[in-house]
């Protein structure tokens, strides 16, 4: 097994291990804990269509905020349980990407970005004038007070992603998606139904976000458009992956981590406006000076930081 | 399996950096300094937003609350059970994001161990957080957060002193249904979110029920950057009252796309915006004669026994922030002095007791009478109306408490 392959297993072990701590923390670290699971989650489900099939979705966090409604309104309307409920929120968002990813996905580069940004604000005003979503209003759901369990749901679904990506990036599947990356044409040559798996990467994707969607809806017991729409998840999923590594089996949650821990260090401090100053400031400073993210520091050493290839590419940058 | 034996260790290495990190920090967490530990301290928590789109409303929320605390403290602290405390507020900032407030209440509560809750600005966030004390049995003071939806929750520590969002704009109704020539058609602008849908839900069922003409309703999206258009088609239809539901930056944008268009109405007035300082600072004169909608205004004729009156804390609190308290300021300041009489009424710091405490007030105070119905609506507050006239606000109505009379109608454009 690979150094690469060692730290998935050891990930997934610690993360698994983790579903023992809620009864020794107090809430504030509940609360962080679920949200860190939350957004890795939603990283690594981006991480399938941007990462592996190098497709930059700006859109991802409609399937987030349908996700929610999808599981408010079931639960809400239609009296359905969460589980129920939290599988139609699975099944609406996959059907969604699937829907939009058969026409979208044909678009490529800045194209497909701006299609799929431009998706994620139309989502947003659509649901904010429907009268059985609420409108603007937004939604109440039950209240769950049992806040260990939106942490293992949001545990679970992580876990679910890091363990479906590893699965991938070892499939048939997995090698169409990154040859799609590669070489679109050349994919398609080989006799891989790139339009196809493009369209399956996405619905996974869809699914995970979801998911995560609809726990995070429960859990806030109150959801309105611009809370689930926001554009700020889909900017994190997108750093958080850059950061970790794009394309890679952990990387995403491991920017997750740095990037929660950083931003929950410097969100703690005080009220002045400066910590997202700071936390913008070293965002710049990471994507300058790890441009593939942090594996390959973590599975190399220190024999990956190369100051001449890094040199060469900030020149080539013109940084 | 096969792997390169230092790949091994660097592997291990990480993973008992990591480990050795994580524990320092939990446990560097667990020994941090609590400031609610001082024993003669009485610590307060707030979330509020100090960034993002409502800051400004946040910064006023916070004078508020910063006014009262450095009174009560400068006058020795509060008493409860024969012992005196200083007090003290937790902020952080939940950069106008509701998910974010609710993660911070949770944090003042479980992490700092604060039992005493001032609410955040607005009704998204205040919902949020009010399933967060409802879940730890911390009781809140909700000065901000005026949606009914909130309190139709069932929850039991949520406890609002202002008016619901359903009242804020009826006064300039009542006002105009005493004005000549009677003011009878009413465009609405409201933001589709959720207090300021149910402030236009006032204002329709209000003019509906009292002989007003509905000729322009519309909703706009709660972050808009453009109400052009909007204006457009309400100059299209020539209303006597122009009526805008949404927050401070919302009303700046309609009174500017309104001059632009040359858009004239007898009656122009919005339901947060106008009673702050920064509405007159940042359109000058083009502001006068635009009314508001307002919690409390300074020439409410209240007494207190801890300010004196509105007059007094008007005085004292200009002379601290250089500017006359707005309704956001004086709400703040008064779910803080709702909970020190919570406090000195339970005559302990347990939370039940004060929730108790909260739940069976009846108390004056220099905003108004406070006591709560079992949903924890303040039952006997009413709105007011205020005006921008020669740069400075006066009260319009309700008569008795009103310090001018009512500019009517509307100067045009240039003249104002």
């Amino acid at each position: 097994m690979q150094a690469g392959g060692r730290l998935v297993v050891g990930i997934v072990i610690v993360l698994a291990l983790s579903a023992l701590l809620p009864p020794h923390l107090n809430g504030n670290w509940v609360h962080v804990l679920t949200l860190f699971f939350m957004m890795s989650s939603l990283a690594q489900a981006w991480n399938l269509i941007g990462g592996f099939t190098g497709y930059a979705s700006f859109g991802n966090v409609t399937f987030f905020g349908t996700g929610a409604y999808a599981c408010a309104y079931a639960m809400d309307a239609m009296r359905w349980p969460f589980w129920t409920a939290a599988l139609f929120a699975v099944v609406v968002a996959a059907a969604l990407a699937a829907l939009l990813g058969w026409p979208i996905l044909r678009l490529r580069g800045h194209y497909f970005a701006i299609a799929t940004l431009s998706i994620a604000v139309g989502m947003q005003a659509l649901v904010a004038q429907q009268e059985p979503f609420g409108k603007g209003s937004g939604m109440t759901l039950p209240i769950n007070p049992n806040f260990h369990f939106f942490y293992w749901v949001m545990l679970g679904i992580l876990i679910v992603s890091i363990l479906l990506t590893a699965f991938i990036a070892r499939s048939r599947f997995g090698y169409a998606l990154v040859a799609i990356r590669e070489n679109e044409e050349a994919a398609a040559v080989l006799g891989i139904n790139a339009a196809r798996a493009k369209v399956a990467a996405w619905a996974i994707s869809a699914a995970i976000t979801g998911a995560a969607g609809a726990t995070f809806a429960y859990w806030n017991t109150f959801i309105d458009p611009p809370t689930v729409f926001d554009l700020n998840y889909n900017v994190l999923m997108i750093i958080m992956t850059l950061l970790g590594g794009a394309g890679t089996i952990v990387g995403p949650t491991i920017g997750s981590f740095i990037l929660s821990a950083i931003g929950e260090y410097l969100g703690a401090q005080s009220i002045s406006p400066w910590h997202t100053v700071v936390l913008g400031a070293i965002i710049v400073f990471i994507v300058i000076l790890l441009p593939r993210g942090l594996m390959p520091y973590l599975t190399g050493g220190l024999r990956a930081f190369n100051l001449g290839a890094l040199r060469a590419q900030l020149r080539a940058s013109r940084v | 399996m096969s792997f390169a034996n230092d790949r091994h260790h660097r592997l291990f290495a990480f993973l008992s950096g990591i480990t050795a990190a994580a524990v320092l920090a939990a446990s560097g967490a667990a020994m941090a300094p609590r400031p609610a530990a001082a024993d003669d301290v009485i610590t307060f928590g707030a979330a509020l937003s100090a960034t993002g789109r409502d800051a400004r409303e946040g910064a006023l929320t916070k004078e508020g609350y910063d006014f009262w605390k450095d009174y009560i403290n400068s006058q020795g602290g509060i008493k409860v059970g024969g012992k005196m405390y200083k007090v003290d507020i937790k902020y952080y900032d939940d950069a106008s994001d509701p998910a974010t407030s609710a993660k911070l209440v949770e944090r003042l509560i479980t992490q700092d161990n604060v039992k005493f809750i001032l609410a955040p600005y607005g009704s998204a966030a205040t919902f949020a957080a009010s399933a967060i004390v409802e879940k730890y049995q911390v009781p809140m003071v909700d000065p901000n957060g005026a949606a009914e939806k909130i309190f139709n929750q069932g929850y039991h520590y949520t406890f609002a002193i202002l008016s619901p969002a359903k009242k804020y704009l009826q006064g300039i109704l009542e006002l105009g249904q005493t004005l000549k020539p009677r003011p009878t058609t009413v465009a609405v602008l409201a933001a589709n979110d959720q207090f300021s849908l149910e402030v236009a839900d006032g204002i329709r069922d209000y003019a509906k029920k009292n002989g007003f003409n509905e000729v322009f309703y519309s909703t706009y999206p709660p972050d808009t950057q453009d109400v052009a258009t909007l204006l457009t088609q309400v100059k299209a239809q020539n209303p006597d009252i122009i009526l805008g539901s949404g927050h401070l930056q919302d009303s700046l944008l309609i009174m500017r796309a309104a001059k632009d268009q040359n858009v004239q109405s007898k009656i122009i007035g919005f339901s947060v915006g106008p009673s702050t300082p920064d509405f007159i600072t940042s359109l000058g004169n083009d502001s006068n004669g635009v009314m508001g909608g307002a919690q409390w205004t300074i020439t409410l004729n209240y007494t207190d026994p801890l300010f004196g009156s509105a007059a007094r804390y008007t005085k004292m609190f200009e002379a601290k922030y250089n500017h006359v308290p707005d309704y956001h300021n004086a709400e703040s300041t008064a779910a803080c002095e709702t909970f020190q009489f919570a406090l000195a009424k339970a005559g302990d710091l347990d939370p039940a007791k004060v929730r108790d405490a909260l739940a069976a007030l009846d108390i004056d105070t220099f905003y108004g009478k406070i006591k709560f119905d079992s949903r924890g609506v303040n039952i006997y507050k009413p709105m007011a109306v205020e005006q921008i006239q020669k740069n400075a606000h006066v009260t319009v109505w309700p008569a008795e408490a009103a310090n001018a009379k009512a500019e009517y109608p509307l100067q045009q454009w240039g003249k104002r």
